[in-house]
């Protein structure tokens, strides 16, 4: 796959998303399940490490790409992060200017149909990343604990990362 | 007395010079907030609080401001920060610091993240490869956390049919080969219909 095709697939995925990791299900179906360019350790691997690097969550785009077609996989995937970005300035007049009821509720559904789709995503990719019971375990209460506190996501993968190296 | 009078007006002047220049904006200054924020964060919501913070104290813009362009963020598509970055980019310096916001947003963090994911891929440590093996299951323990945590605030307007929405979502696309493309632009319809805010 050419870094512009690429960098296409990865302008759809999150012009339809409305949140970082909301486009893993699509990236998922496109590059590991039609491609097979990218396997699910690939794909959990791209999650963790932008997850230990600053920014925000959706830079794992950015790591996918790099391990699909290297740096020009990279910059394809920086781009396709950077040209939605730039579509805030006009939606937030639109959402000033009153006409945004309907706008307001397709958002909505899209981030409902976002968020099931993960979930779907991540019980597919669970048992890859769980190859013990302990590492199950890890993944069940690291869930539960991002979805009911404020702790910051890196300290989950710093912890579960700790417990990998001990139970090595 | 007159001398300290005169130490003390010499004193406030000195101060509101100091204040006043730290109100005049500069041309570079806004995008070194930018920088900073894009650095030195890990993860969306504490760079946001960070550039929040540079931004209100430097008089730049009003904390009521930024926080409705975080507003406006969370409803656009792709990348909260970045369009957050985007949109305050504009409001300081028009569509060149927009852009430029918007790519030292991706450009610095992407960096990183290269620089880490070679380190890894070119790596025969053992160890590595054992502490990947925890993060792998942190970073779905993470995926999983996250939607919960993206479906929570858009059950408050409509209980009922966000939860049915989601749970038609899980089972298609757990049962079916749909494209996922089709299943967000349907639900995006049906949003529009009946689950705008009333």
């Amino acid at each position: 796959m050419t870094a512009l095709a690429l960098y296409w697939l990865f302008l759809r995925a999150v012009l339809l998303s409305f949140s970082g990791l909301a486009t893993v299900p699509i990236l998922h179906e496109a590059l590991v399940i039609d491609h097979a360019m990218l396997t699910d350790a690939q794909l959990n691997d791209a999650i963790a490490i932008s997850q230990a690097s600053p920014g925000p969550l959706g830079m794992y785009v950015v790591v996918v790409g790099y391990f699909v077609a290297g740096i020009p996989g990279a910059v394809a995937g920086v781009l396709a992060l950077m040209t939605p970005a730039l579509l805030a300035v006009p939606i937030a007049r639109l959402l000033l200017r009153g006409h945004s009821a309907a706008l307001q509720g397709a958002c909505s559904g899209i981030v409902i149909a976002a968020s099931a789709l993960m979930m779907t995503t991540g019980l597919r990719l669970a048992p890859q990343a769980s190859p013990t019971a302990l590492h199950l375990c890890i993944v069940l209460v690291g869930a539960a604990v991002v979805a009911l506190t404020n702790i910051k996501p890196v300290w989950i993968i710093a912890a579960a990362a700790g417990t990998g190296l001990f139970l090595r | 007395m007159n001398d300290s009078r005169r130490r003390l007006a010499v004193f406030n002047t000195a101060d509101r010079r100091q204040v006043e220049s730290k109100a005049v904006p500069t041309a570079t200054h806004p995008l070194l907030s930018f920088v900073r924020a894009s650095v030195l964060h890990v993860g969306a919501a504490a760079a946001a609080a960070s550039l929040r913070h540079d931004l209100v104290r430097d008089h730049r813009l009003e904390a009521r401001d930024i926080d409705a362009a975080y507003a406006v963020s969370r409803v656009t598509p792709g990348t909260n920060l970045l369009a957050l970055y985007a949109q305050l980019g504009h409001r300081l310096g028009g569509w060149p610091l927009a852009v430029q916001a918007v790519a030292v947003g991706a450009l610095l963090p992407a960096s990183f993240a290269v620089v880490i994911a070679a380190l890894y891929v070119y790596s025969t440590s053992s160890l590595v490869a054992a502490l990947m093996t925890g993060a792998r299951a942190g970073g779905v323990a993470v995926f999983l956390g996250a939607a919960v945590r993206l479906l929570k605030p858009q059950l408050v307007g409509h209980p009922w049919i966000a939860v049915g929405l989601a749970s038609l979502v899980l089972f298609v696309s757990w049962m079916f080969p749909i494209s996922l493309f089709v299943v967000l632009v349907v639900a995006g319809c049906a949003g529009a219909m009946w689950l705008r805010p009333s």
